[in-house]
């Protein structure tokens, strides 16, 4: 299965560190995740998610402060 | 945040006078730079076009920010189902995963304020100078980017002011007042709050009653230009080299910069561009207004390379507090002579460390004085 999203999102994930997603990766592209791994980036991910939709509202609230 | 770019609208001819006061939102500011009185014309001309390019710009980039960062939501949440969660089970997770975010950052910035509290009262009863103006109140409440303080402090405005201004003697019992009629305020008429800060509940009330409790009734001689170690905590790295970060190691140099200076900065992880040394001053100061003692700068997701030229930047005698990563333990990392640090509260090396500092500890983290650490710990 193509995880084109996925790969593109876990490079970028401000969450875990460099190694860790180097590993992460490697697991996605060779199909190879465990479970607790597949956990682990759903957590960083929405994790992120909450974290960008901070910005968004800081940005937001910014346009109209101006 | 969106790099500010000032070669956008503008940037190859001046805009007429005629699109200048077209521009409704620019149109005040042009306004007034236009009928400022004691410069020449050519001057006033010079400096509404400033204000226009300035203002359009920011908004170009925010607007551009914008969608960037609604692409990268989307695409997470694209990624989340590609990996084999449903639709419905992602908002149910991303609530969660609000709440928890919302959490942390009420722990984090509830002690923060406690600790500007106590040590803008130090510094007061030392007779140091402390203190910010309530314009730089104002940006600091708003550069947080917590909502419920934007809010409170547009809507109790006044309230807010009389606040600041009390005599020091009446300033406990005023802020209660303001505190009991905001509180009142939003049960009686919880209509008029902006839905998307519901609930508004007692404890934001609080948090932003605890951060507006170190400037009630500061004597106005406290009300100084934002302190010099502020701006040498703030710096993460200067990406222009070290004749930058002399520069901004004195805060007086900023605002003394030539009008038409290009500035580059990495301040609390976000790169700022700005044009110009009132935009340098707007930008940064944000960053800087809080007093010295407490935490000065948040910073999170910086890069391993971004951390360890931060710390072996700092001199002896700051600090960075963090939390370790799996177990969320304090850490503090003190700068020492050249480019060593001393860790507490983490199982490793220094070597190590610094090659890897993201590894062990959390991506949000503050700056402060060895003092201030040490205070915090005893």
């Amino acid at each position: 299965m193509l995880h084109t999203h996925l790969i593109v999102v876990i490079k970028g994930l401000p969450t875990l560190t460099e190694s860790r997603r180097s590993e992460l990766l490697a697991k996605v592209r060779s199909g190879a995740l465990s479970s607790d791994e597949r956990n682990e980036i759903q957590d960083a991910i929405l994790e992120s998610i909450a974290i960008f939709e901070d910005e968004r509202d800081t940005a937001r609230q910014l346009l109209a402060f101006t | 945040m969106p790099n500010y770019k000032t070669n956008g609208l503008g940037a190859n001819s001046d805009p007429s006078p005629e699109e200048i006061l077209s521009f409704t939102d620019a149109a005040d500011d042009v306004k007034n730079a236009l009928t400022s009185e004691g410069i020449s014309f050519s001057e006033r001309f010079q400096h509404a076009v400033t204000s226009f390019r300035l203002l359009t710009d920011f908004r170009v980039n925010l607007t551009e920010f914008l969608h960037e960062i609604e692409e990268k939501i989307d695409q997470a949440k694209a990624a989340l189902m590609e990996i084999g969660l449903p639709s419905d089970a992602i908002e149910q997770r991303l609530k969660t995963a609000r709440n928890e975010r919302d959490h942390r950052l009420h722990q984090h910035t509830f002690a923060h304020y406690r600790a500007m509290h106590e040590g803008v009262r130090a510094r007061l009863s030392a007779d140091e100078p402390v203190g910010m103006t309530q314009d730089a109140f104002r940006r600091f409440v708003l550069g947080n980017g917590v909502k419920i303080h934007a809010w409170v402090y547009e809507q109790f405005a006044n309230d807010i002011k009389r606040v600041i201004d009390a005599p020091p003697e009446q300033a406990d019992a005023i802020l209660s007042e303001v505190r009991d009629t905001v509180h009142d305020f939003v049960i009686a008429h919880s209509n008029q709050v902006p839905d998307d800060l519901k609930p508004v509940t007692t404890e934001k009330i609080e948090l932003f009653f605890e951060a507006l409790r170190p400037f009630a009734g500061i004597d106005k001689k406290y009300f100084i230009p934002l302190p010099k170690a502020a701006v040498d905590g703030m710096l993460g790295v200067m990406v222009d080299g070290p004749q930058m970060q002399e520069l901004f190691t004195d805060f007086a140099k900023i605002k003394n910069l030539p009008r038409e200076a290009s500035i580059r900065v990495i301040v609390a992880g976000k790169e700022i561009s700005a044009y110009g040394s009132e935009a340098v001053f707007q930008q940064v100061s944000p960053y800087c207004a809080a007093p010295v003692s407490a935490h000065i700068v948040m910073a999170h997701y910086r890069t391993d390379n971004d951390v360890s030229n931060m710390l072996t930047l700092m001199t002896e005698g700051q600090c960075v507090r963090a939390t370790a990563r799996g177990n969320n333990a304090d850490v503090t990392i003190f700068a020492q002579d050249g480019d060593h640090v001393r860790i507490e509260g983490l199982n490793v090396s220094e070597a190590e460390f610094l090659k890897h500092p993201m590894k062990y500890i959390n991506h949000t983290f503050e700056f402060s004085s060895t003092e201030d650490a040490n205070r915090a710990t005893t």
